[in-house]
């Protein structure tokens, strides 16, 4: 794949100054980036705009609702300090609705205040509704074409810690 | 006792002797009643003799003798010696008698000790004696014994004799005046007036009536002729009618009016000569009795008899025994007998056969003084005829009050009668037919409160046959299971004979038929099973039925009745049956009415839920339209467009356009959906009230959304004043939007021009879109508002055909309208749609 051109359009850099929001940030360990969607095609769409965001983060990725919550559960039990720097979350996801999760991540003890980035391809208003109302930063709506989708990236980069000086 | 001879008279005896009876004789002519003569009596025998004491005796009616005048006599001797007597009363030849010494007389024994007490010692008796004998007698008393003179018993015996004949004479004045009295006061008392003249026509006597009458004193009139008294006319014909009386010696009646103050009375006055005892004429009485009032009283029975004989009833009068004893003209034309024929006969002759017992009935009222009034019953005419009349009957009484028999007033009543019973028949088949309407009201209501057809037959039936007082009532209707009978077992079969029309509508809502029995009818007779009726093997002899029949003239049923014993049913029954059939007719189709508008509004119910699940379904659908359809679409979407931009270039020939149909399906689907969605948006009503909105700035947003493709296209779009409409804001929009955007897609090869207006009438606010464009033809002009409708080819005009759905959905939310106004090919179109301008 390495030779292969980026499937990207040219994208704007993300900001440069941008101040971290992460609790995570005095652990030196790289942030947790929690991505719950099941769609292939968007999680390597979502997955390359992060990349090209000059984090260095971890990605995680929930096939489904159950696995996201299982996730953060993890976190309490190992008693990890690190909370996700940013959950993005698909709201149509199996076993356990991205509605639900997001709930539960909410009323959680622990990492409640995680940033939620929903990105979903639902127009409805009542779920535009019930995402604000649990405290979800953005609602990005999936849009069909490609360079609509890199606008994704702005959003995160309000979210994410500025990149390390590597390249300064 | 002694008889004493006349002594002779000497010369101064004389002298007085002749003076006392001279004395007596003057004191006699002026005694005005006798008991001046027995005083003057008195007075005289003691002038005349020596006695001291004298007494008068005189007979009563009874032949007592009694004391009526007397000197020194006490009350006890007069009452001794009263009734005691010499000579009886009558007795004739009587001579004085002269008692010198009463102790000496054998005959006074008796009476000594009163004579010894009142002192008497010599008496002397002198008879009064008449043609007649003794009538009384005077008495001389001496206190000592006294031999009487000659003289002085001669003067005594003359003295008798004047007292004899003055009290004969006075007696006979007394008498006649008493008779005069007694003429006058029989005369004053009579009503009649009584007049008595002489020979010279001077009044003698008049009566006090005749005073009243003429208004004049009796002492005024006594001795004047008429002519002094009365005007020279009325004095004259009196006079000559007194002549005639006179002339011709004979009684005389004539009436004659006289002018009074009340008015003209008549009087029939009677004249008769009267005659002395020697037989000559002395004078003429006239007697005049008024007779006014019976005149009066003459005219009113004249006319009372003119008003029985003109009177229409007959007026009959009848004796205690039954018998007619007057019959009028009335009696003659009721019952054809002439008076002539009826009179004297036993008023029985008018009785019929069957009530001879009435009038012996009517009589023995009448002879215990009652009346019997407007008795109505039936008499025989003398043609044999029987009429019926109304009767009263009262007793006739003479003036004593006795029941003499009876008047009948009689009157012919048959027509009278006749028409009553009309009237009387007419009042009570009136009274039927209020009281079958007030029935038929009654079943009315209940009828029409009942919708429900079942039961309705039911009340029908059982209502009816109460009403008809039917044994048994059934009720055939055409739905092949429904069945109301009442009084019949379920079981019994239908059939025939039914109430049928006689063929055309009219008729078939009368289709009445009624039997006096049907087990008489041939039909049934002839064919039993087959004519079986509807009440079956019930005892049904009575039969009546009537048709029920629609407004329409569809027959709905059949109404049959029944009843055990023959001739139940009559007109009247039929006329109940025929309006309760009409009443249940409206009834029934009121009742199919409701049951059609329950089915219908159950339809509607089911549209309704249909509708509402429908628009569930599209919202449903438009979620997953949202979600599910659109996921994978805008994956494929995107997995395309990775694909084109990773290794679009390396794609050779058909691959190349294969990957770019996919992209282009995807986006077209894409924007088909996207539509879709923007249709069941509009479909949704939108929240609340619509508030008042400026359509003009609503445009002018529209105008700024439209920007790019108006510039692209170099389109005008102008707009008259456009007013503010009840509406929501957003939809007014999406109908600008949509209807300009049409405006300018279907463009000819110049710029586009649109033209926005606005026209409000009758509450009404109807907007135009109007272009330059390629226009319509208008066989499409419904066709354009469907879903997904499109009359040109993708490539030549994009969209998806939703634009004119979405705006038809929206203005059909406010009760509005919208259409292709105008459509010319190549011509331009307008778009018109209309909105209330009042919220709705």
């Amino acid at each position: 794949m390495e030779d292969r051109p980026s499937p990207f359009p040219s994208l704007p850099e993300p900001g440069s100054a941008q101040q971290p929001a992460s609790e995570s940030l005095d652990t030196g360990e790289p942030p947790i980036v929690l991505l719950v969607e099941d769609n292939e095609t968007d999680i390597f769409v979502i997955r390359e705009i992060l990349s090209r965001s000059g984090t260095h983060f971890h990605l995680r990725v929930a096939r489904d609702g159950q696995e996201a919550l299982s996730f953060l559960q993890e976190t309490i039990d190992n008693d990890r300090p690190s909370c996700p720097a940013l959950v993005i979350l698909d709201l149509n996801v199996p076993k356990v609705g991205g509605i639900e999760v997001l709930r539960r991540l909410r009323s959680g003890a622990r990492c409640n205040r995680a940033p939620v980035v929903v990105v979903t391809s639902s127009d409805s208003q009542s779920d535009r509704d019930a995402v604000r109302n649990l405290g979800a930063e953005t609602y990005f709506r999936k849009p069909t074409d490609l360079v609509a989708y890199m606008e994704l990236a702005q959003v995160i980069a309000k979210i994410l810690p500025p990149p390390r000086q590597e390249g300064a | 006792m002694s008889v004493v001879a006349h002594p002779g008279w000497t010369g101064e005896t004389e002298v007085r002797r002749l003076r006392t009876l001279y004395q007596l004789l003057a004191t006699l002519t002026q005694a005005k009643n006798l008991e001046d003569v027995y005083e003057a009596a008195i007075t005289s025998l003691l002038n005349a003799t020596t006695a001291e004491r004298a007494a008068i005796l005189i007979f009563d009616e009874d032949g007592v003798v009694r004391f009526q005048a007397w000197r020194g006599l006490s009350a006890e001797y007069r009452q001794a010696m009263t009734g005691h007597t010499p000579w009886p009363k009558g007795t004739r030849d009587a001579t004085p008698i002269v008692v010198p010494d009463v102790l000496l007389d054998e005959s006074l024994m008796p009476y000594r000790q009163v004579l010894s007490r009142e002192g008497i010692r010599a008496l002397v008796f002198i008879p009064l004696t008449l043609e007649t004998g003794v009538f009384g007698r005077l008495m001389l008393y001496y206190p000592e014994p006294h031999e009487c003179s000659a003289d002085e018993c001669a003067l005594a015996q003359a003295i008798a004799t004047h007292v004899s004949m003055a009290t004969d004479r006075k007696r006979a004045e007394l008498a006649c005046t008493q008779s005069e009295q007694r003429l006058q006061a029989i005369m004053d008392n009579s009503a009649t007036v009584i007049s008595v003249k002489d020979l010279q026509g001077r009044h003698v006597l008049v009566n006090h009536r005749y005073e009243e009458l003429f208004q004049i004193k009796k002492a005024d009139i006594i001795g004047r002729t008429d002519h002094d008294v009365f005007p020279p006319d009325v004095a004259e014909r009196i006079r000559n009618s007194d002549q005639r009386v006179l002339d011709s010696g004979a009684p005389l009646a004539i009436e004659e009016d006289l002018a009074h103050e009340d008015g003209i009375h008549t009087y029939i006055s009677v004249k008769f000569p009267l005659q002395g005892p020697d037989g000559r004429l002395t004078g003429v009485c006239g007697i005049a009795t008024d007779i006014t009032d019976r005149k009066k009283l003459e005219t009113v029975s004249q006319h009372l008899a003119a008003i029985v004989e003109s009177s229409d009833d007959a007026i009959i009068s009848k004796d205690l025994s039954g018998n007619i004893t007057s019959w009028n003209k009335g009696a003659e034309r009721i019952f054809g007998y002439t008076a002539d024929e009826v009179i004297g006969k036993p008023i029985s002759m008018l009785a019929v056969a069957d009530r001879v017992n009435e009038m012996p009935e009517i009589l023995s009222q009448i002879k215990r003084g009652l009346r019997v009034d407007h008795y109505e019953t039936l008499r025989r005419t003398k043609d044999g005829r029987t009429i019926q009349v109304a009767l009263t009957v009262s007793p006739v009484r003479d003036a004593s009050g006795q029941i003499l028999g009876a008047s009948k007033i009689a009157r012919d009543v048959t027509d009278r009668k006749m028409a009553e019973q009309e009237r009387a028949s007419l009042l009570s088949r009136e009274q039927e037919a209020r009281r079958t309407a007030e029935l038929l009201n009654r079943i009315s209501s209940r009828l029409v409160a009942e919708l429900e057809l079942e039961k309705l037959v039911h009340v029908v039936t059982e209502t009816a046959a109460a009403l008809v007082g039917a044994e048994f009532g059934a009720f055939l209707h055409n739905a092949a299971n429904e069945k109301g009978a009442s009084g019949v077992p379920r079981e019994a079969p239908p059939g025939l004979p039914m109430p049928r029309s006689t063929g055309d509508l009219e008729t078939a809502v009368r289709g009445v038929v009624r039997f006096h029995d049907i087990t008489q009818e041939s039909r049934y007779r002839e064919n039993p099973p087959s004519y079986e009726t509807p009440m079956g093997r019930l005892p049904v002899r009575s039969y009546l039925g009537v048709s029920v029949v629609s407004r329409s003239g569809e027959i709905l049923g059949e109404l049959f009745f029944g009843h055990s014993i023959p001739g139940k049913f009559t007109e009247f029954h039929e006329a109940i049956i025929t309006g309760i059939a009409a009443q249940a007719a409206t009834a029934m189709d009121n009742a199919r009415l409701f049951e059609q508008s329950q089915w219908a509004q159950a339809e509607l119910r089911r549209s309704n839920e249909e509708l509402k699940r429908a628009n569930q379904d599209l919202e449903t659908f438009a979620y997953s339209a949202s979600h599910d359809l659109q996921e994978p679409l805008r994956t494929i979407a995107i997995a395309a467009q990775l694909l084109d931009q990773s290794c679009g270039k390396q794609l050779e020939n058909e691959d190349t356009a294969f990957l770019k149909s996919i992209l282009n399906a995807s986006n077209r689907m894409t924007a088909l959906i996207q539509d879709l969605l923007a249709y069941t948006k509009a479909t949704k009503y939108a929240e609340g009230p619509p508030p008042s909105v400026d359509a003009g700035k609503v445009l002018t947003g529209v105008l700024e959304y439209l920007k790019g493709s108006i510039e692209e296209t170099g389109a005008t779009v102008t707009s008259a004043q456009l007013p503010a409409i009840h509406i929501h804001e957003s939809r007014l929009a999406q109908l600008f939007q949509n209807l300009i955007s049409n405006a300018i897609k279907y463009r000819r090869k110049e710029a586009p021009s649109v033209h926005v207006s606005a026209n409000e009438q009758d509450g009404w606010c109807v907007f135009s879109v109007s272009d330059n464009g390629i226009g319509i033809d208008p066989q499409y002009a419904e066709q354009i508002f469907g879903l997904f409708q499109r009359l040109h080819g993708r490539d030549q005009y994009p969209g998806s055909g939703i634009g004119l759905a979405i705006c038809q959905r929206i203005v059909e939310q406010y009760g509005g309208r919208i259409w292709l106004e105008r459509s010319v090919r190549d011509g331009g179109s307008t778009f018109s749609f209309s909105i209330p301008t009042r919220a709705r």
